[in-house]
């Protein structure tokens, strides 16, 4: 036996009128979801926070570097990203940056990975091409599982209601994330996603770093570009890259840490 | 405001037991279905988001878009517990949990339905909001989540969060200690007088209350706690109530001469606030707040909680309390601006606070005091008229020099007056009713006190992050002017001889104080999680007093002076104080380990005798204290302190003094310092979903080496007070409280309840004779309360207390028995405008083998009020005092080595006939 015990007869009477009231002005509510589309985010990295903690922590750089970085440069770096998406398939790549790097932008690993992603939903499949530091890599595999907690906080982006969801992406790095519910595909930027909606935000508070929607708009090209293969070899599976990537970055010194983390995304 | 609904849901939501005779089915393939529809027109929803979370933690389980005819499945579940959540836009989220358990292999929900949001509600964007979030140290309590009545207050609102209580003056306790400060935004709001936010500021401005220990300003800069700690309710505003202005006016008669009346004007922007008030009233509800409190304070008396930095205690008059005895005549006002310029890189902050309070009335004590072997009883009649009149005035300036330095001002000063008539007659009998001495007094007296008290701190973030420096500078000084007269004839009839002695004489006393401290804190980071804190401070106290008493000589126009009972002293105290703090901090641990050492200097010359009297100690005081942030509902306080007390000059070379001749206190030079740990924890834990709350508290304290009274009689019936050290035996105290409370969801009603046990040991000697007294309370409470916005609310609280009170010289007087208090209160809103409302206050004392009746008392009052205007603005009300006139002054209490019995006059059954106008234009 079921039993299901809902409002408390002031509450009930309450809900009942004011449900009344919207069937006499209106009719049941359908809901139009968005299906497929286009999105642009803005990726940031913030300069100065990373720099701060360097020079703090690390003792990399010196005070009057600071300073001087505070005084003359913008506080993020920002660049363009773009989703296309349909109901089975997704594609995230980089519209680039207008401005040239400084220096220490360059060395920034989280400016410096740039990743075009290609989703399938239906098989759960990615295929990564992964530009570091002027290297290319080609990933195929699996989408990552990523552990979401849910939360009862909301906010608004790019017009859309999202709810918050706090992750924890390859054990190791915090994910604060907004999906849209109205937008039924579960994707996300680079390759955030397994959420009940389409990511419009994501933040990554202890690495200075977020993805946000500006604009969402209808699909113009019917089709989303396929994985390209571009090198000869096959593509590798994650685990075989992340042991080229310990095996490459094993003399970084601290830069080592924050390096895997950025280029493991 | 959808989160609102969202969260009525949850808790209209009920666990789904499912029950089947089915065969065991696997354990993970449990299969949850279900349909989405609207309510109204049973239309099925397509695409809607079905979530299933993992109660535990909320981490996502599983989740599905809901199909064509609204139907949906999520398979592959495991046995559990889950919050289940269904959300399609425009409609409030439907919120359940659910158990899965292995007796079905199919859980059919059947139809969900949906509440369509009404698009008025789906305008606003409201984030995020919970009844309670703990937040570190600090509780956070969301007024959303509580029922505010039009043209309710914030006490109101207080009244029903958990863990609070307020009682008919006003006073809050929360969490077991009394709430001494509420701030609005952080600022201070006419000083320490809690009422005048609670009783003022409307409850639908309110945001969100904040319940937090406060440090001291270094404490909380530096980040190294001094273990200074006040609790403090701060009350945020709502940024959009906060333009405009809002206020009320009173004025009410009644029978009996009784009348009551008050004003108060707020006006609030973004950049300030002004308000003011005036109160008048002799019904002993208005304008009572205790300004003794927070007329001043030296730092180095703050510190630590206990008198670790000298013996010296300032000399203050005596204000006139109001404690429900006599009848009280309050007028009192005030005015409060605070502003901030600059972004906020410039606050400022002023307070005027002034009034009267005159107290008339008579009645009699009487107090029986166990000796070895007698029981000595006194009884005695009074009349008194004290008054009082109070004008303090402080402000505060606070200025953000740059991103990294801040500097405070404060300046506080004031002006006291008393003047206090008194006249006792009191008898003192043995055992065998006998009269041993009879004494009439008549004492008067007039006095006036000015301070003037200057604080500066200094904060400097360095460039290093957690690296600090802070210098706090500060003085207090003071003149205390006393005249009074004494006459007192006392009659001893010991061994049939009658003897007399007659004291008429003339008493001046002068008292000039001047305070200084300076303290440096410096803070160093040792690593990400430790960083280490040194402190050093410097003391000085220096004092004028004289006490000179003049016999009035028959005949003679000219005074004689009576050196017995005059004295000159010119004291100097210096102590210098350096400490060491270790804390560690992380995301759950916050540790803190300090030590103190303190060296104090006392040197006092007695200027009439010639005499130099020179004291040096030398004080340690440590300090741990650990908070642990379980999870975001679960969190756990510990807290411990060592530190030595002084013992007071006047208990180490007192004034010789015959304000009361048959009560006298001697000097002990030999008393050292005793020394006092304790021991406080409290675990707080929170449930969301259930809105549950648990708090459990401990305090525990043991005084080594206890300075406690030697109480000499002697067959004349006179007491020579002195103290010692009780070298063998330590004081103890221990005392904790368990609450538990939530909503019945069901019934929309609120219900705590709580226990509190307490157990306390003291001794001191009567005529060399030990006396051990051993106090020990439990108590059972319960409180409910029901609220239906403009239709009705009522609340109960109220418990059994055993209580047990047992000296060990005279185990069978011992007080033993049960005892209650409870306190109801109603308020019906009627048609036609009208509002009922009532209140009332029951208690009872059991008999006692010295006082052989048992004492109850029940209070009753009750109003009705009528509301006038299209805003409901104006209202008349009439309302009844004491309605059964059952207020008959009676209290009994118990001390260390007494019990006592007091009669007083009291206010009874009055009416009262009333105008309040509420006006509100934000």
């Amino acid at each position: 036996m079921v039993r299901i015990y809902r409002y408390s007869m002031v509450k009930q009477g309450f809900f009942l009128f004011l449900c009344c009231l919207q069937s006499i002005f209106c009719c049941a509510q359908h809901f139009n979801f968005v299906e497929s589309g286009e999105i642009i985010y803005e990726k940031k990295v913030n300069m100065h926070a990373k720099i701060k903690g360097r020079f703090m922590n690390d003792k990399v750089l010196n005070s009057d570097f600071w300073e001087d970085y505070k005084k003359t440069k913008p506080q993020f770096f920002v660049e363009k990203k773009k989703l296309l998406f349909t109901a089975d398939h997704s594609f995230f790549s980089s519209l680039g940056t207008n401005v040239q790097p400084s220096s220490a932008e360059a060395g920034e690993p989280w400016v410096v990975v740039k990743n075009t992603v290609a989703t399938d939903f239906e098989a759960n499949n990615e295929f990564i091409t992964k530009q570091v530091f002027g290297d290319e890599f080609e990933i195929a595999d699996k989408k990552e599982k990523i552990l979401w907690k849910y939360t009862y906080e909301e906010r608004e982006i790019a017009g859309y209601r999202c709810k918050r969801a706090n992750g924890l992406y390859r054990d190791s790095v915090y994910v604060v994330a907004f999906y849209a519910e109205d937008i039924i595909p579960s994707g996300g930027p680079e390759s955030f996603w397994d959420l009940p909606g389409m990511i419009l935000g994501v933040a990554l508070p202890h690495e200075n770093v977020s993805w946000f929607a500006t604009e969402v708009t209808p699909l113009t090209s019917g089709e989303i570009p396929k994985p390209k293969m571009k090198g000869k070899k096959k593509p590798v599976s994650k685990s075989d890259f992340f042991d080229q990537l310990k095996e490459t970055t094993k003399n970084w010194g601290s830069y080592r840490t924050e390096a895997i983390k950025a280029f493991s995304l | 405001m959808t989160n609102f609904i969202r969260f009525i849901m949850i808790g209209c939501a009920f666990l789904i037991f499912a029950k089947s005779a089915n065969a065991q089915n696997r354990n993970d393939e449990i299969v949850l279905k279900g349909r989405v529809v609207d309510t109204s027109s049973n239309v099925r929803l397509e695409n809607a988001v079905v979530n299933l979370l993992k109660a535990a933690d909320s981490t996502f389980v599983s989740f599905k878009r809901s199909r064509k005819d609204g139907a949906f499945a999520l398979e592959n579940l495991s046995i559990g517990d889950y919050i289940f959540i269904v959300s399609y836009p425009k409609y409030a989220d439907f919120t359940t949990a659910i158990r899965l358990d292995s007796s079905v292999d199919t859980l059919d929900l059947k139809d969900i339905t949906m509440l369509p949001l009404p698009t008025l509600l789906d305008e606003v964007v409201v984030v995020g909001s919970k009844a309670i979030t703990v937040k570190g140290d600090t509780i956070e309590y969301d007024p959303d989540s509580y029922v505010i009545q039009p043209n309710s207050r914030v006490e109101d609102l207080l009244k029903q969060l958990p863990g609070i209580q307020v009682n008919r003056n006003g006073q809050i306790v929360a969490q077991g200690k009394i709430v001494k400060r509420v701030l609005v935004d952080g600022e201070e709001f006419f000083g320490d007088d809690p009422t005048l936010v609670t009783r003022n500021i409307r409850g639908d401005m309110v945001a969100k209350v904040q319940l937090y220990d406060k440090k001291t300003e270094q404490a909380a800069f530096t980040g190294v706690d001094d273990g200074v700690r006040e609790t403090t309710l701060n009350v945020k505003l709502k940024e959009e109530k906060k333009n405009g202005y809002f206020g009320k006016v009173q004025a009410g008669a009644g029978n009996k001469d009784f009348y009551e009346g008050q004003g108060m004007f707020n006006r609030f922007t973004n950049r300030y606030k002004i308000a003011a008030f005036l109160t008048g009233a002799n019904t002993g509800t208005v304008g009572l707040s205790n300004t003794d409190e927070g007329r001043y304070v030296p730092r180095s008396q703050v510190s630590k909680g206990y008198n670790s930095d000298g013996m010296l205690s300032i000399d203050k008059l005596e204000s006139t309390k109001y404690d429900g005895r006599g009848i009280p005549t309050a007028y009192t006002g005030g005015f409060h601006y605070d502003g901030n310029w600059r972004e906020n890189k410039e606050k400022i902050n002023i307070n005027y606070k002034g009034g009267s309070l005159e107290v008339i009335g008579s009645g009699r004590e009487d107090a029986f005091t166990m000796l070895a072997d007698d029981v000595l009883n006194s009884r005695s009649e009074q009349n008194f008229d004290d008054k009082t009149k109070t004008h303090i005035v402080d402000a505060k300036y606070e200025r953000t020099l740059d991103s990294t330095s801040t500097i405070r001002l404060y300046v506080r000063g004031g002006k006291i007056e008393t003047e206090k008539n008194s006249h006792f007659q009191t008898s003192v009998f043995n055992n065998a009713l006998q009269e041993l001495n009879r004494n009439l007094r008549d004492i008067q007296s007039e006095g006036d006190e000015r301070f003037l008290q200057t604080d500066l701190l200094w904060n400097k973030k360095l460039t290093k992050p957690g690296r600090t420096i802070s210098i706090a500078l500060d003085q207090v000084s003071s003149t205390l002017k006393r005249d009074g007269t004494l006459m007192s004839s006392t009659v001893y009839f010991v061994e049939n001889k009658k003897k007399d002695e007659l004291l008429d004489q003339v008493k001046t006393d002068k008292n000039d104080l001047f305070n200084f401290n300076s303290s440096i804190v410096y803070t160093e980071p040792l690593s990400k999680n430790f960083s280490l804190s040194a402190n050093y401070r410097f003391n000085l106290n220096d004092g004028n007093s004289s006490y000179l008493s003049f016999d009035k000589v028959i005949g003679e126009s000219v005074l004689k002076i009576d050196s017995l009972y005059s004295s000159v002293f010119k004291l100097k105290q210096f102590s210098n104080l350096l400490g060491l703090t270790l804390a560690y901090s992380s995301v759950k641990h916050i540790l803190n380990a300090g030590i103190s050492g303190a060296s104090v200097n006392f040197r006092q010359t007695d200027e009439f005798k010639d005499s130099l009297y020179r004291r040096d100690f030398m004080n340690y005081s440590p300090s741990l204290s650990w908070t642990f942030r379980i999870s975001d509902a679960k969190s756990l306080r510990m807290n411990y302190l060592g530190g030595n007390t002084l013992p007071l000059v006047t208990q180490v070379q007192p004034l010789m003094n015959n304000i009361d001749p048959l009560n006298t206190v001697v000097g002990n030079p030999e008393l050292r310092p005793s020394f006092k740990h304790s021991l406080s924890g409290v675990y707080t834990r929170y449930n969301m979903l259930s809105g549950r709350t648990l708090m459990v508290s401990l305090n525990t304290s043991i005084v080594v080496n206890d300075i406690a009274g030697a109480i000499k009689i002697n067959e004349r019936g006179e007491r020579v007070y002195r103290y010692e050290n009780m070298k063998d035996r330590m004081a103890k105290n221990f005392s904790s409280t368990v609450y538990y409370g939530g909503t019945l969801k069901s019934m929309g009603l609120a219900l705590g309840g709580s226990a509190n046990i307490s157990h306390g040991t003291t001794n001191h000697t009567i005529n060399d004779d030990l006396n051990q007294v051993t106090a020990n309370t439990v108590a059972l409470y319960l409180n409910l309360r029901k609220s239906v916005k403009e239709k009705y609310d009522f609340s109960f609280e109220g418990g059994p207390a055993y209580m047990e009170n047992v000296a060990s010289n005279q185990k069978h007087l011992s007080v033993k028995g049960w005892g209650a208090n409870a306190i109801g209160s109603g308020g019906v809103y009627l048609p036609g405008r009208l509002e009922l409302s009532t209140d009332a206050n029951y208690m009872f004392y059991p008999s006692t083998v010295l006082f052989p009746t048992d004492f109850s008392r029940f209070i009753w009052n009750a109003g009705l009020s009528r509301k006038f205007l299209k805003t409901n603005e104006l209202s008349v009300r009439l309302s009844v005092n004491d309605i059964l006139n059952k207020n008959n002054g009676l209290n009994r209490s118990t001390s260390s080595a007494s019990m006592i019995e007091r009669d007083f006059t009291t206010i009874k059954r009055y009416f009262m006939l009333s105008l309040t106008w509420d006006f509100n234009r934000i």
